[in-house]
């Protein structure tokens, strides 16, 4: 399994780790955001990092466009959350449900 | 032998059965008296065999009923069987013809088709018995004659006691019922056959062996003495009582309860070699005989002293039945005919006093003599051919059991029967002083019954007095039907008529003490250890608590069975580990369901990290190998 | 001949449908046309007898096996299959029309018939199915109606809880029998009932394996103890046409799935080699219902015991693969259902009448419902097997044939024995029930003035069925050369 070692590939798990602490310990909603951010910009990263060509590279464009389109959409979401209930942490919100 | 006579034995009596509802629903007067046409041409065609037998001819015909599993209404018609069919249908015709007068009261209440209905069921059902050769047509109607038994004795069915009663009698039975069932279903496999003549040809050639006929002669034993009533299964009889009088005659004296026997005569070919066979007979008729003999002395019921009479009296029949073909098939047989003739003639006469005095206790009869003259010297005959008395048909029948106990060196049993008939003569005397010589401080109101009712007493009566006389009549009969049988003539006779008469003198001498000093007795039955053996006596031996004790032990440990299994565990099982544990599962699992993304997110790395692992796992563990 | 079975298949469904539709459309009851559906079938029977009778067997298959259909769709009469045929068609029907004065004041009346149609026609197929697979279709269908039956019409809301427990029993039970079936398939390559040939990798073991898988899963749905408790508690809380129904003609599949697969599916000796273990089970059924319903004071839970000690009775004669025993039982099938359909029924009128089946509260009823005490008695002397009622002619085969085992251990005889013994029992409980009910004093709930003989629609059953318990007791002829057909195409010559 060395092949799979070099220092894209631990830049990529690196990030991907950050990523789901960020998910797993965060109640706030914006820095949760910011942690799927962060695990998304690791995989393509590993995109980059193990393909090469055309296919790729378009791949990621849509994967970075996809990315924007989801923060916009979460983010929406948030501000909704937030006028609605006053909070934007995911626990009190939580409390909120039914 | 009349023309169809097979036909004509099964179509009479069921026919009539059949169309007695018929009949009292348009001629309501006219039931009885069809009913006693019934049974009198069954009678008829009964006795139109008689000349053939006398012949020496065995009629045998068979119609095929079930041919697949060799049920077959086998007729085979020899002296025996004869015998017993005529009893059946002679004195099942006398007490339909006295039931008409007697059961009129009933009318209104009891719908009267039912009773005729069945009396005629059974007399057909009791015909087909003693002449059928196919042991299962036999159980057939040895079943069916139950289910009138059952059914007569509780015609009274708004009475707790008669309901009770009938039920009693046909469970009972039912336990001899289902060890003859056994025996008879062994002996098929073991000679593929049914049929009784051809058991026993093939016994007598030796091509089965009688080794392995144990079980089943056990088990005939056992069907026996449940419809003859013998120890330990007797206790249905007294409560038998409940039926209405004519039928304790007929079913519970004269004729059902003779099947026992019957069936023990009819099979002792078959197991004459398999040891202690017929000493278990004798055994199971000497206890029986006088323990029964010993309740009846101290019973204050009439029917039910009769009934343990009856009992004391069908255990002579068996013991006489024990000293094998020789001499016990006959001396049984003779006093098979005159017990029956004389215990229904005893059954009618009482039949005829309760209707009267309207009570069963003989408390409540007493100087009756002088108001029922005609009833009081019919009560005399049965009563001195029962206490075996010269020259009523006891004395003959009595002696020549005696004389075949002696003749077959059965000495202990001799002893026994010979102190049972003291017993049988003290019971007796006493029953007839209570009844009609007792003097009472109040009157009794009681008359002699219509003549419709007298007629079969004094036939009855007659019969009583000069059976005895018959008995080389029937020997012929016997004989002529090729039946090895004998009659002890000699020594041993006079000893037996020496005995009997001695036994008289005895005990006309206890009983006249008896009626001197009846106060005397009375305070000592209620005192000291006499108080307890009197108790045992007047409870039955304790007989009916055994069992009411071992039915309600079984009830309980059902309960309880009911409680721990259907209950404790099978539901337990369905309801709480089954459905109980699969919600509690369920809940173990909601947590996962909490909405909670944080929470998710974990379960979602856990998941990742245990995919990843097993992805790579043959790479690591290749890795690791390698290394090595 | 196909395009009458095809006929008796189908007429119950398309009247199920028929009914559900019709019932939705309009607010009538259409018991009526339920009557006269089930009705149709019993004539259809007629001709297949008289096939039966001549040639033994009739097979077709209507669809071939394919790569949509994994079995085929194939049908088969044998005179087996006709004796089931005739207890389903003729008590169904009966049953249908004590329905129609029984259960007038049910919610979703149409919906029930429908249901009950659907039940017959389950039914029915089970019978003539001749592929396994086919089979369990059929036998999930009669489970999944029965069920939807004991549980939405229910007398008491206890009816939900036991409607549970009922299809867990009878369903863990056919999965048993669906894996039964699946591993001969595994063997044979076929999921034909008949002529199956077994390769050489079916070795004994594996065959009594799956001998022992059937006989549980056909053991359930005869109540065989210990898998007995769903039993009374479903008849108890069904309503009773329902309860006639199972108790009558249900079971009775059990015992006949049971032949089949015993005996047709499995190869010869298969039985026999389960024999102390099965019996040992049948003589424990026979007893335990028996004292149970001794214990017992609902006069229907009574009955649904004694149901529980029949089928051990037939559990007995069929395991004990003698002929004389497995003729007995399919004999029995007939004679049981006709006796315990007629007990339900006087047991129905009874119930209606004095308002209250509490054996205790009741008494002394002979002398208002005389016919009703008379069937009574007639079906209780029925299930003791006591002659001249038909329970004898099969009763005497069933527990007589232990005695014909060969090469029989103390054990074995033993059992034989204590079998016999059951029917003491068995009478004790027939006899003292119509004595607490009928005979004695007359309790609180006899005075009632509605206490009497139940109306013609009530009654009519009960006096088919009466007069049919006499006739086959005293004429068993009527069904025995069919019984010997069925016997010897067991491979158990009488």
């Amino acid at each position: 399994m060395t092949e799979y070692l070099n220092a894209y590939t631990l830049l990529v798990l690196i990030l991907i780790l950050i990523g789901l602490y960020c998910l797993i310990s965060k109640r706030n909603m914006i820095k949760m955001i910011i942690g799927i951010e962060i695990l998304s910009k690791g995989v393509t990263l590993n995109f980059i990092a193990t393909g090469y060509g055309g296919i790729a590279q378009a791949l990621v464009i849509v994967v970075i466009v996809i990315d924007v389109v989801i923060v916009a959409i979460a983010l929406s979401l948030i501000v909704n959350a937030y006028t609605h209930h006053g909070v934007i942490n995911l626990k009190k919100l939580k409390r909120l449900r039914g | 032998m009349l023309p169809y006579t097979y036909l004509l034995l099964i179509a009479i009596p069921f026919i009539g059965a059949a169309l007695t509802p018929l009949v009292g629903h348009f001629f309501p007067r006219a039931k009885g008296w069809f009913a006693v046409a019934c049974a009198a041409l069954s009678a008829v065609v009964v006795v139109s065999i008689i000349p053939d037998v006398w012949n020496g001819y065995t009629p045998g015909y068979t119609y095929l009923w079930n041919d697949a599993i060799g049920l077959n209404l086998t007729f085979y018609i020899d002296a025996l069987g004869l015998l017993l069919a005529l009893i059946a249908t002679i004195i099942g015709l006398l007490v339909v013809i006295y039931s008409v007068k007697y059961m009129e009261t009933d009318e209104k209440k009891y719908n009267l088709s039912r009773y005729y209905s069945l009396v005629l069921l059974f007399i057909g059902a009791m015909v087909c018995l003693v002449l059928t050769d196919n042991l299962l047509v036999l159980y057939f109607f040895w079943e069916i004659v139950g289910l009138c038994s059952y059914a007569l004795i509780g015609y009274y069915y708004d009475d707790p006691k008669a309901a009770k009663a009938g039920m009693k009698a046909f469970v009972t039975t039912r336990v001899g019922d289902a060890f003859l069932l056994i025996g008879i279903i062994v002996l098929y496999w073991q000679t593929k056959s049914f049929n009784i003549q051809e058991i026993i040809l093939a016994v007598e050639t030796g091509s089965i062996s009688v080794s392995s006929f144990a079980l089943p002669g056990a088990c005939f034993i056992l069907g026996a003495i449940g419809k003859s009533a013998q120890i330990p299964l007797h206790v249905w009889l007294p409560d038998a009582m409940e039926a209405p009088s004519p039928i304790s005659a007929l079913i519970h004296a004269a004729t059902m309860v003779n099947a026992g026997i019957y069936l023990i005569l009819r099979v002792m070919p078959i197991f004459i070699d398999v040891q202690y066979w017929l000493l278990a007979i004798g055994i199971i008729g000497g206890v029986t005989m006088l323990i029964t003999a010993i309740q009846a002395l101290v019973e204050i019921d009439l029917k039910r002293l009769l009934a343990y009479s009856t009992i004391s009296q069908l255990a002579y029949l068996m013991l006489a039945a024990s000293f094998g073909v020789t001499y016990g098939l006959f001396s049984s047989s003779f006093h098979l005919l005159v017990h029956g003739t004389f215990k229904a003639l005893l059954f009618l006469c009482a039949g005829a006093i309760i209707h009267s005095v309207g009570s069963r206790s003989m408390m409540d009869m007493g100087g009756l003599k002088n108001k029922m003259r005609y009833t009081f010297w019919m009560t005399m005959f049965g009563a001195f051919a029962l206490a075996g008395i010269f020259p009523f048909g006891g004395f003959w029948s009595k002696d020549l059991i005696f004389a075949s106990a002696l003749k077959t060196s059965h000495y202990l049993f001799f002893i026994v029967a010979a102190f049972t008939a003291l017993l049988t003569l003290l019971y007796t005397l006493r029953m007839i002083y209570l009844v009609f010589y007792r003097k009472r401080d109040d009157e009794v109101e009681a008359h002699d019954p219509s003549i419709i009712m007298l007629v079969p007493l004094f036939i009855l009566g007659i019969g009583a007095l000069t059976l005895g006389f018959f008995e080389h009549t029937l020997l012929h009969f016997f004989t002529n039907s090729n039946m090895h049988v004998e009659v002890v003539e000699g020594l041993e006779y006079f000893i037996s008529v020496g005995a009997s008469i001695t036994i008289m003198v005895i005990g006309f001498l206890i009983f006249r003490y008896y009626v001197h000093n009846r106060d005397k007795l009375i305070a000592l039955s209620k005192s000291g250890i006499t108080s307890s053996l009197y108790s045992a006596a007047s409870n039955g031996f304790y007989f009916d608590r055994f069992y009411l004790w071992l039915i309600g032990g079984l009830l309980a440990t059902g309960r309880t069975v009911y409680h721990k299994f259907d209950i404790g565990a099978t539901d337990r099982f369905c309801y709480e580990t089954v459905a109980g544990g699969t919600i509690k599962l369920g809940q173990k699992f909601r947590h996962a369901q909490t909405g909670d993304l944080n929470y998710n997110m974990v379960g979602i790395v856990i998941g990742a990290i245990l995919v990843t692992i097993l992805i790579f796992l043959p790479s690591i563990i290749d890795f690791l190998m390698g290394g090595v | 001949m196909a395009s009458i079975i095809i006929l008796l298949i189908c007429i119950p469904f398309i009247s199920a449908l028929l009914i559900f539709i019709g019932g939705r459309r309009t607010e009538r009851d259409l018991g009526l046309g339920a009557f006269i559906a089930s009705i149709l079938t019993v004539p259809l029977l007629l001709p297949l007898i008289a096939y039966v009778q001549s040639n033994e067997s009739y097979a077709f298959t209507l669809i071939e096996s394919s790569r949509y259909l994994p079995f085929t769709v194939g049908f088969m009469v044998d005179s087996l299959s006709l004796i089931l045929l005739i207890a389903i068609s003729v008590l169904s029907t009966l049953s249908v029309l004590y329905s129609l004065k029984y259960v007038k004041a049910l919610h979703d009346i149409n919906s029930y018939y429908s249901g009950l149609l659907i039940f017959m026609g389950g039914m029915i197929g089970v019978v003539l199915a001749s592929d396994m697979i086919l089979f369990y279709l059929f036998w999930e269908m009669v489970l999944v109606a029965s069920w939807a039956l004991v549980t939405y019409w229910g007398e008491t809301v206890e009816s939900y809880r036991i409607g549970l427990k009922y299809f867990f029993f009878t369903h863990v039970g056919a999965i048993l029998i669906l894996v039964g079936i699946l591993w001969v398939y595994s063997l044979t390559g076929s999921t034909s009932m008949h002529g199956l040939t077994y390769g050489s990798n079916a070795t004994f073991s594996i065959l009594k394996t799956i001998a022992i898988f059937f006989v549980i899963g056909f053991g359930i749905k005869m109540a065989i103890f210990p898998f007995h408790s769903w039993l009374p508690d479903a008849h108890t809380v069904a309503q009773l046409p329902i309860t006639i129904m199972l108790a009558a003609i249900m079971l009775s599949t059990g015992a006949y799935g049971l032949m089949r697969f015993l005996f047709n599916v499995l190869p010869d000796g298969v039985g026999q080699s389960l024999i102390p273990f099965t019996l040992i089970l049948a003589v424990i059924t026979q007893f335990y219902g028996a004292i149970m319903a001794l214990v017992e004071k609902d006069i229907k839970r009574i009955l649904g015991y004694s149901s529980v000690s029949q089928m051990g009775y037939m559990f007995f004669g069929i395991c004990s693969c003698v002929g004389l025993g497995a003729g007995g039982s399919i004999f029995h099938v007939i004679n049981h259902g006709m006796a315990k359909a007629l007990l339900f029924m006087v047991i129905g009128a009874v119930a209606l009448a004095a308002g209250t089946r509490n054996i205790d509260q009741l008494g002394g009823l002979a002398k208002k419902m005389p016919l009703t005490a008379l069937a009574c008695i007639i079906g209780a002397f029925s299930i003791a097997g006591a002659p001249p009622f038909a329970g004898f002619q099969s009763e005497w085969m069933m527990i007589g044939s232990g005695f014909g085992i060969e090469n029989a251990t103390t054990l074995i005889k033993i059992l034989s024995i204590l079998s016999v013994c059951a029917a003491v029992f068995t009478t004790g409980y027939a006899l003292w029930l119509v004595k607490r009910v009928f005979f004695g004093p007359s309790k609180s709930s006899g005075e009632r003035k509605e206490v009497k003989d139940p109306s013609f629609c009530l009654m009519f059953p009960m006096l088919i069925l009466s007069v049919a318990t006499i006739l086959v007791g005293i004429y068993p002829n009527l069904f025995m050369p069919l019984v010997k057909i069925s016997a010897e195409l067991l491979g158990l010559p009488i």
